[in-house]
């Protein structure tokens, strides 16, 4: 999922900047999402690459979820659990629902440099 | 949340990196734990082998490249006792085809490391690599930055210029 941020105002003296988030493909533009202040203190600012990374673990997740959360679901969208032996017959026109698992790694991004 | 980095760098070794706040929790299983070296960019993290004795602090504060081979292949659990960063140079896996792991393959090759601390030049008489891992040093006349690399040549000579600020690392196949 790719997520966007757009930063609305940076407080130099609190270390806090207001961030808007969403998700990439929100149908509902970014600048009419609610905007929140966020400590940096705890983000790497020495690379832009962990900066951002940083803030969207730790602060877009949970928003983008709770922004999902708020969302309807379309009736035919509605889920069931599933659960024992799986049986592919019993399962064929049914809608399963599941959280997705989210990958905790990431390309480190080195650089081959012929010396 | 720790953010975890990895990249295969051919079959021979792997890089990665974690960057955590303090107080984060973790456990890596010890069919991946490869790890030969660590480098502590800053803080501090607490490793340790579960249900033994053995645990061993890496820190920044002497900005050494720590030798971590007794924890090769173990179960281990780390605890990030400051925000920290650290990077890991790490015993180099096999993949098949399909891109799964082939474990029966895995490079069990072991590596020396160290910290370049002179400008100079220098030979390399087995594999090696050299990797960038923080400022902006000069080598061969070319300016790297954090995470260039290469594997360098048992024929060429290496001008290395650290400047001011530069930290090389380099591995050799013992």
């Amino acid at each position: 999922m790719k997520a966007i941020f757009k930063i609305e105002e940076h407080l130099p003296d609190t270390k806090q900047i207001s961030v808007k988030i969403c998700k990439a493909k929100s149908h509902k533009s970014i600048d009419d999402y609610t905007s929140k202040l966020i400590n940096y203190s705890d983000l790497d600012l020495s690379e832009s690459g962990l900066f951002v990374d940083g803030l969207l673990a730790r602060h877009g997740i949970n928003r983008i979820e709770s922004q999902e959360n708020k969302q309807p679901i379309l009736d035919s969208n509605k889920g069931e659990s599933i659960s024992g032996p799986v049986v592919l017959n019993d399962l064929v026109g049914k809608v399963i629902e599941s959280n997705t698992i989210v990958q905790s790694t990431s390309l480190l991004k080195m650089r081959r440099v012929e010396l | 949340m720790t953010l975890k980095y990895v990249k295969k760098c051919g079959d021979s070794w792997i890089a990665c990196s974690a960057q955590a706040s303090k107080g984060e929790v973790g456990l890596e299983p010890g069919i991946d734990r490869r790890t030969l070296y660590q480098y502590v960019f800053y803080g501090s993290v607490k490793i340790a082998e579960p249900f033994s004795n053995s645990s061993k602090t890496l820190d920044a504060k002497n900005g050494k490249l720590v030798d971590v081979k007794e924890f090769l292949g173990k179960n281990v659990v780390y605890e990030f006792l400051e925000d920290t960063y650290v990077f890991g140079f790490n015993q180099g896996v096999s993949t098949e085809s399909d891109g799964q792991r082939d474990l029966d393959g895995d490079s069990t090759i072991d590596w020396s490391g160290k910290l370049i601390e002179k400008n100079g030049a220098i030979t390399v008489a087995k594999k090696s690599i050299l990797v960038c891992l923080d400022g902006s040093p000069v080598v061969n006349g070319k300016t790297l930055a954090r995470y260039d690399y290469d594997e360098l040549s048992t024929s060429k000579t290496y001008d290395i210029d650290l400047k001011t600020d530069g930290v090389l690392a380099l591995f050799t196949q013992v």
